[in-house]
């Protein structure tokens, strides 16, 4: 029986298709803005994406106020507040965030910026929060968006900062934006999003709306997943894959983050090795340990990942682990294109290390040796790995 | 679940939901800026002494500026006016809006003038007057049907003009919808059926009708499951809170599906049932929702059956082969609207021949129905059902709703 | 008659500090034909012992200390020792070398290495003798300054290397001092710290140094000081202004690091060239025993007598800070001394702190340009005090916590010397590719690049090569031990490289390099060291063995490097060296570093990903075990 005792918001306008980008202007009129500034990723630029969003503006009465495409992978200061400078200067009016999480919170931390018409973020690094009136901030996804973008946290210089404000306040999902840049990236924006949505869902917070956004990303992901990883740039599987990792984001935006992905930032912390390339391969065995510790799965998990048929064909009692067989199958597709964690490889000093700080991380609800149990279990042969002869990949 | 070519979709209002729900609202309504707000509410919510439970609650933690409680039953813009002069008066900077549908709506309708400005909620009309962030409205629903805390319309009456103006803006998405056991702890069972029906409505017709997206599909199953499961210990106990709590989060799940997805067949008769012989919106739902669900069902077998899997469980669902589940739905609504029926006394009608005025005489006659027919076709939501519905449509299908007895599905007439 | 050691002794004093005990082990014949002494030494010393994925400042670090052959024999400028561990402020290998006393005295003591292991339980310091060791009480200097601890601890024996506060408080950069001379970089203080060691002593002066084959090596080492007394930098601008001569070439090629590397120059920058300072302070030489360059310089500043700051902590504690008072840089520099402290890391730790405060990322009063607060920070850093805890770890770790990696300006946890490679892209390659990290020794490309111009500084043809060549010498030139700065003598002053035009060697360079790598004449170190050695046993090495015993140091260091989780993700620069261009600088140069590591991946026989391939191990006969 679920308590319905929770929190819950999910504040983006989700645009989702073909022509979701000539709507832009339009959502900024609504938001009484017509002069965006653009903050985009040099990636997205390189690729022309910055073209073809101001295509997308030669119809409407908008014009665009700049395009600042200076964000690489590191959302710092720095960018901010060159950005904020050109938005002043320009005298714009709205932001919109074209590329990947990086984008992103530069956009945030430049809205902080000029609508508090300050120079700094200290402040707010020191608990104070945003005000409610925020310039509008449009964000068009492109690939590689990392985790939780579309979400409510601000991650800028290593921080993380969270409010309701920080939510985009349209996500757009454009075929001509949205589609990976290569298999690996492919993979790791579903194994990114199949992450948010399986945590959200185990989440002790069982609140019905969260389940719901979750479910939505996981029914996406596995309706279209294994057609998606053949073909990574086929707008018919890539595009639901896109929104999925939209949804999953907003639904882990009101659960606590999940162990494996606080613990592949940590070690990605440590390493420099990509959070996903953790999170593809310690995913199988957090869950592993979950059910070792004969905590129930719920069975929402199966119901999402393989749909109604298949989970009204299996037993109340086996709901938990059929399910979590459904989501490891989805993550060791998607982890084919990902190398290896040489979880053995890293150095256990580190190891320890980055279990501590994940379990000190806030809002978490797992204690370092839960963290350490997961690499320790992940460094085993896993069960399910032995399947085929015991090779993996 | 064929993806649509393109959706929208927002539903940006926080909520919190559960037993102690209220005594975060000073928090989260001081998280937004507000000092001094202004509470909203009907006679008959006050009457029932809920403003005290909800002053109660948010104790201590803000000032209360005003307690506006003259909304009546069929409040229109000059109501807005007043509430607006009031809130003025007193400074207030936000809105506690405590009640069913009118009650909201009027709130809705004040926060407009309220926060744009201006002596009459006239001179806020037309599109796009709202370009931006309203001032900070919190929405405390009584009944567990409308979902208008997860709505971005507001019908306000123009009562001069006859006419209702409309107000839509993602502005008008409240800040806050607070989703707690003790706000519908007075109300009757018969109104308890009745609402969640309006929500079971809601929630089906957002997963068949044109708009269904991803999001909307997922809020509405699981609205649907909440309400099977929840409606009949609630009306039976209405002691049961976390049945009651279950049903108010299903009707904010289904309003915000619905307002992503729009709603057809049952809505578009059932608003003109509801205006043409005013009988209440909720009642018009229970007996309607079945007929929607099979006027539809060539058309969207799949999604009805479907519907099958949160009505009735997994194991049903399972038992059911796949041809006969649009069917198998369409009878578990009517089984649970007999159910309802017995439960609450009568009180929860099953056809619209059985509804009574208070008088006893029927509320809508048959000889009504010709023009119900006729007026359905000014109503939105004939729009975005899934096959088209002409008069004659509406009335054949209002027929066997008069008469409580299954579509006659021959008489469909399916279009390309 | 003292005892003799021709050539080597290559016995090695292995000390337990938890057990209090030693034991001696020996060197393989063939690992000194494979790993000729000092750094090539060292590694393979820790290869055989270390275990990949210890903690550095766990008792599982190893700390080794080596010397080369030439030690002792009176080579010009072979007064240097090595120290090889595993880095806490970088996590991988780390190796220094360093010009002090102690060298000398361990290897007349009758040591070729000595090799540190466990964690003393309390305070102790090591004394060596030709016997092995004893180990003593050091609660009465714990907590004292490098200076005071050294004088102490030379009361037995003739050469010492202690640290100070800051490695008894662990800073993450922490390092030794052995007479005035610093083994500055990547916190090998700070291992010694970790194991409760304040220093090591040795007696020294009980053996003599032979080298094998008299008459041979007198011919080389006359030919050699003759190079180096002929050359204009190593007999010219650095016997008279030490490696602040760097400071006007840098500030002209655009290469001097300004306010955390946001500028390439700066109007001021003659205040703190070497010449100002030699006139200013009327400096003497204080230098490594035995030199011929004499590149260290002593003078009197605010009427002390104080050693000159040499080039790097001019820049990063100055330049880079936005100060250009020499005599504040040398207050600096002197606490950095006493407390035992890299001055290039702890300059550009507040480099990155004055710009993460400028940017609101942390609250400090350090601001660029102004010299308050920052004496005050160097010491709160030795004493882990306040916000000086957080800077103790380094730029890179503060700034994982505090934000402003885009602008730590580190390269593998290790902060970056003076020289800005928007000026030389080739040294940009040789920071990423370096293996203890941000690191201009380990090829020192701005040589080539903007000292000599030889090298196009913003060409990016053949810098792979280039670099690859320089790292491998260099290598090898650490493994003899000789310093590092004799090779401005070796390759400049034959004369084949003497008498051609240094347009033509740069477009040689620029186009053949391969043929102008090849031309280099540097038989002058082989020799150096085979007459040393002598055809005891091994077959003669010339200057293909030579620079290839360089690589097998190299690659031995990356493979090492590789346990300890490194790869092409870490090769990397600074985002701000690769996205930001300098206003001094009209094109807005960055370094092109993509194109060029794929290059030297494929030239040093590692795979895409920057791991050395199985054959190119198996090729330098890496890990197989020697006997
Ligand atoms: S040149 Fe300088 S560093 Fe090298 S040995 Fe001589 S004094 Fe020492
Ligand atoms: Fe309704």
């Amino acid at each position: 029986m679920q308590t319905l005792e929770y929190e819950f918001i999910a504040h983006p306008r989700i645009l989702y298709g073909d022509c979701s980008l000539e709507e832009i202007p339009a959502e900024l009129a609504e938001n009484d803005a017509c002069k965006p500034l653009v903050i985009a990723s040099r990636e997205a630029v390189r690729r022309k994406l910055g073209k073809t969003l101001i295509r997308a503006f030669y119809d409407s009465g908008c014009i665009i106020g700049g395009i600042y495409d200076e964000v690489r992978d590191y959302a710092g200061i720095s960018l901010a507040l060159n950005a904020a400078q050109l938005f002043r200067k320009r005298g714009c009016d709205a932001f919109i965030a074209l590329g990947d999480r990086a984008a992103a919170d530069i956009a945030r931390a430049a809205n902080i910026l000029v609508s508090h018409k300050t120079d700094t973020l200290l402040p707010f690094f020191n608990g104070e929060t945003p005000s409610r009136r925020l310039m509008p901030f449009i964000f068009v996804p492109t690939c590689c968006t990392g985790a939780s973008a579309a979400g409510r946290t601000l991650f800028i210089d290593n921080r993380r900062l969270h409010s309701d404000y920080y939510f985009p306040d349209v996500v757009v999902t454009d075929r001509r934006m949205s589609l990976p840049c290569s298999a690996r990236c492919a993979a790791e924006s579903a194994i990114l999003a199949m992450d948010n949505a399986l945590w959200s869902i185990i989440d002790d917070n069982q609140s019905p709306m969260k389940n719901a956004f979750a479910h939505a990303a996981l029914k996406l992901i596995g309706d279209n997943l294994s057609g998606f990883l053949k073909r990574p740039r086929d707008g018919k599987r890539a595009l639901p894959i896109a929104n999925a990792g939209v949804l999953a984001s907003i639904a882990a935006a009101n659960a606590r983050p999940g162990i494996v992905r606080v613990l592949g930032e940590e070690l990605e912390k440590e390493t420099s090795i990509p959070a996903a390339v953790f999170i593809a391969n310690l995913t199988p065995a957090a869950l592993f340990c979950i059910q070792k510790n004969e905590s129930p799965l719920p069975g929402d998990l199966l119901l999402a990942a393989a749909g109604m048929d298949a989970y009204a064909a299996v037993p109340t009692e086996q709901l938990g682990r059929r399910g979590a067989e459904a989501i490891i199958e989805m993550f060791e597709s998607a982890a084919n294109e990902i190398p290896e964690a040489a979880i053995s490889r890293i150095p256990a000093h580190l190891l320890a290390e980055a279990c501590n700080n994940a379990a000190s991380r806030e809002m978490v609800n797992f204690g370092a040796d839960d963290a350490m149990a997961v690499l320790e279990m992940a460094r085993q042969e896993m069960p399910w790995q032995t399947h085929d002869n015991g090779e993996r990949k | 679940m064929t993806m649509p070519a393109y959706y929208d979709f927002c539903s940006r209002v926080k909520t919190i939901s559960g037993e102690n729900a209220m005594e975060k609202i000073p928090g989260l309504l001081k998280g937004l800026g507000v000092r001094r707000p202004m509470i909203v509410t009907d006679r008959g919510v006050e009457a029932a002494g809920l403003i005290d439970t909800v002053t109660e609650a948010i104790d201590g933690g803000l000032d209360i500026g005003a307690i506006y409680a003259d909304i009546p039953v069929d409040s229109d813009y000059r109501v807005v006016d007043d509430g607006a002069a009031v809130y003025q008066n007193n400074r207030c900077d936000a809105i506690i809006a405590v009640g069913g549908g009118s009650v909201i709506d009027t709130a809705k309708g004040i926060n407009i003038l309220a926060s744009l400005g201006g002596k009459s909620l006239l001179g806020c009309q037309g599109a796009g007057t709202i370009r931006r962030k309203l001032n900070p409205l919190a929405v405390l629903p009584t009944t567990s049907g409308t979902g208008s805390e997860m709505t971005l319309v507001a019908v306000i009456a123009d009562t001069e003009r006859q006419e209702k103006m409309l107000f839509v803006s993602h502005f008008l998405l409240p800040d806050l919808a607070v989703l707690d056991p003790r706000l519908t702890r007075t109300l009757p069972d018969f109104l308890t059926s009745q609402t969640a029906m309006d929500a079971l409505a809601h929630a089906c017709e957002s997963y068949y009708c044109m708009e269904k997206n991803p999001v909307s599909d997922a809020l509405a199953l699981r609205a649907i499951s909440l309400i099977s499961e929840h409606l009949l210990p609630a009306v039976r106990n209405p002691a049961e809170t976390s049945a009651r709590l279950a049903l108010a989060n299903a009707s904010a799940m289904a309003g915000a599906a619905f307002s992503n997805s729009m709603v057809g067949l049952v809505h578009n008769l059932g608003h003109v049932v509801g205006a043409v012989c005013h009988v209440p919106h909720g009642t018009c739902m229970s007996i309607l929702l079945p007929y929607g669900l099979e006027y539809n069902t060539h058309r969207r077998e799949k999604a009805i059956g479907e519907i099958l899997f949160s009505l009735a469980g997994p194991e049903i669902y399972a038992k059911t082969p796949e041809k006969a589940r649009p069917d198998k739905a369409v009878e578990q609504i009517r089984m649970l609207n007999e159910d309802l029926h017995n439960i609450t006394g009568g009180k929860h009608p099953r056809f619209l021949g059985e509804i009574r005025n208070k008088d006893g005489t029927p509320a809508v006659p048959r000889s009504a129905l010709p023009e119900i027919a006729r007026k359905t076709m000014a109503d939105g939501a004939r729009l975005p059902n899934p096959e088209e519905i002409l008069p004659e449509d509406a009335l054949m299908v209002l027929e066997h709703a008069w008469a409580g007895i299954h579509l006659d599905r021959s008489r469909i007439r399916k279009g390309a | 008659m003292k005892k003799e050691i021709i050539g080597t002794s290559n016995k090695v004093l292995e000390v337990d500090l938890a057990a209090r005990r030693f034991w001696v082990s020996e060197i393989p014949v063939g690992d000194r034909e494979l790993y000729l002494g000092g750094k090539g030494m060292g590694l393979k010393l820790l290869f055989d012992r270390l275990k990949p994925g210890i903690d550095p400042l766990g008792k599982d670090n190893i700390l080794v200390l080596t010397m080369g052959v030439l030690m002792g024999t009176g080579a010009p400028c072979s007064g240097r020792f090595e120290a090889v561990t595993k880095s806490p402020l970088t996590g991988i290998m780390v190796t220094g070398s360093c010009g002090g006393p102690f060298g000398m005295a361990l290897k007349t003591s009758g040591w070729d290495a000595m090799v540190i292991h466990g964690k003393a339980d309390e305070p102790v310091f090591v004394c060596v003798d030709s016997g092995g060791a004893t180990f003593a009480d050091a609660a009465g200097i714990w907590g004292t300054g490098t200076a005071a601890a050294q004088d102490t601890l030379l009361a037995h024996g003739s050469g010492a290397m202690v640290i100070g506060q800051a490695g008894e408080n662990l800073v993450r950069y922490a390092n030794i001092r052995s007479g005035s001379r610093f083994l500055g970089r990547g916190g090998i203080g700070t291992v010694m710290g970790s194991k409760n060691l304040k220093g090591i002593v040795a007696k020294g002066r009980e053996y003599k140094i032979r080298p094998a084959d008299k008459k041979r090596f007198d011919r080389a080492n006359k030919r050699f000081l003759a190079h180096i007394n002929n050359n204009p930098v190593t007999a010219g601008s650095w016997r008279s202004y030490g490696t602040n001569a760097n400071i006007r070439i840098s500030n002209a090629a655009g290469i001097l690091p300004v306010r955390n590397f946001t500028a390439g120059s700066h109007g001021q920058a003659v205040k703190i060239s070497g010449e100002t300072m030699a006139e200013k302070f009327d400096t003497r030489h204080d230098v490594c025993k035995p030199c011929a360059i004499l590149c260290g310089h002593r003078g009197t500043i605010r009427g002390e007598k104080r050693h000159i700051p040499e080039y790097e902590t001019v820049t990063l504690l100055g330049s880079n800070l936005g100060i250009f008072d020499p005599e504040i840089i040398s207050d600096f520099n002197e606490l950095c001394a006493e407390y035992g402290m890299d001055t290039i890391s702890t300059g550009g730790t507040i480099a990155w702190a004055m710009e993460a405060a400028e940017k609101g990322l942390i609250e400090s009063d350090l601001r660029f340009g102004s010299d308050e607060g920052i004496a005050e920070t160097i010491t709160d850093i030795a004493f882990r005090r306040g916000q000086g805890a957080m800077l103790a770890d380094g730029s890179r770790m503060a700034s994982k916590t505090y934000g402003g990696e885009d602008f730590a300006m580190h390269v593998k946890g290790m902060e970056l010397p003076g020289y800005d490679p928007r000026g030389a892209f080739g040294q940009g390659l040789s920071y990423a590719t370096a293996n203890r990290g941000g690191c201009h020794l380990s090829a020192y490309m701005v040589g080539v690049e903007a000292m000599f111009g030889m090298a196009d500084p913003h060409a990016l043809r053949w810098k792979p090569y280039m670099v690859k060549f320089m790292e491998d010498i260099f290598s090898a030139v650490n493994s003899l031990h000789i310093c590092l700065f004799t090779a401005f003598a070796v390759f400049l002053e034959p004369p084949l490289i003497r008498f051609t035009p240094t347009f033509i060697i740069r477009h040689l360079n620029q186009n053949f390099s391969l043929l102008a790598l090849n031309l280099m004449d540097a038989s002058l170190w082989p020799e150096l060291w085979h007459a040393v050695v002598g055809k005891r046993y091994i077959p003669y090495l010339g200057m293909r063995g030579f620079y290839k015993a360089g690589e097998r140091a190299h690659v031995l260091e990356r493979y090492m490097n590789i346990r300890e989780g490194i790869a092409k993700k870490d090769d990397t620069l600074p985002r701000r060296l690769l996205d930001e261009g300098r206003t001094c600088d009209h094109e807005a140069k960055t370094v092109p570093l993509d194109s060029m590591l794929k290059t030297y991946y494929r030239l040093r026989g590692y795979d895409e990903n920057g791991i050395p391939r199985e054959k190119t191990l198996e090729k330098l006969g890496i890990g197989k075990q020697t006997k």
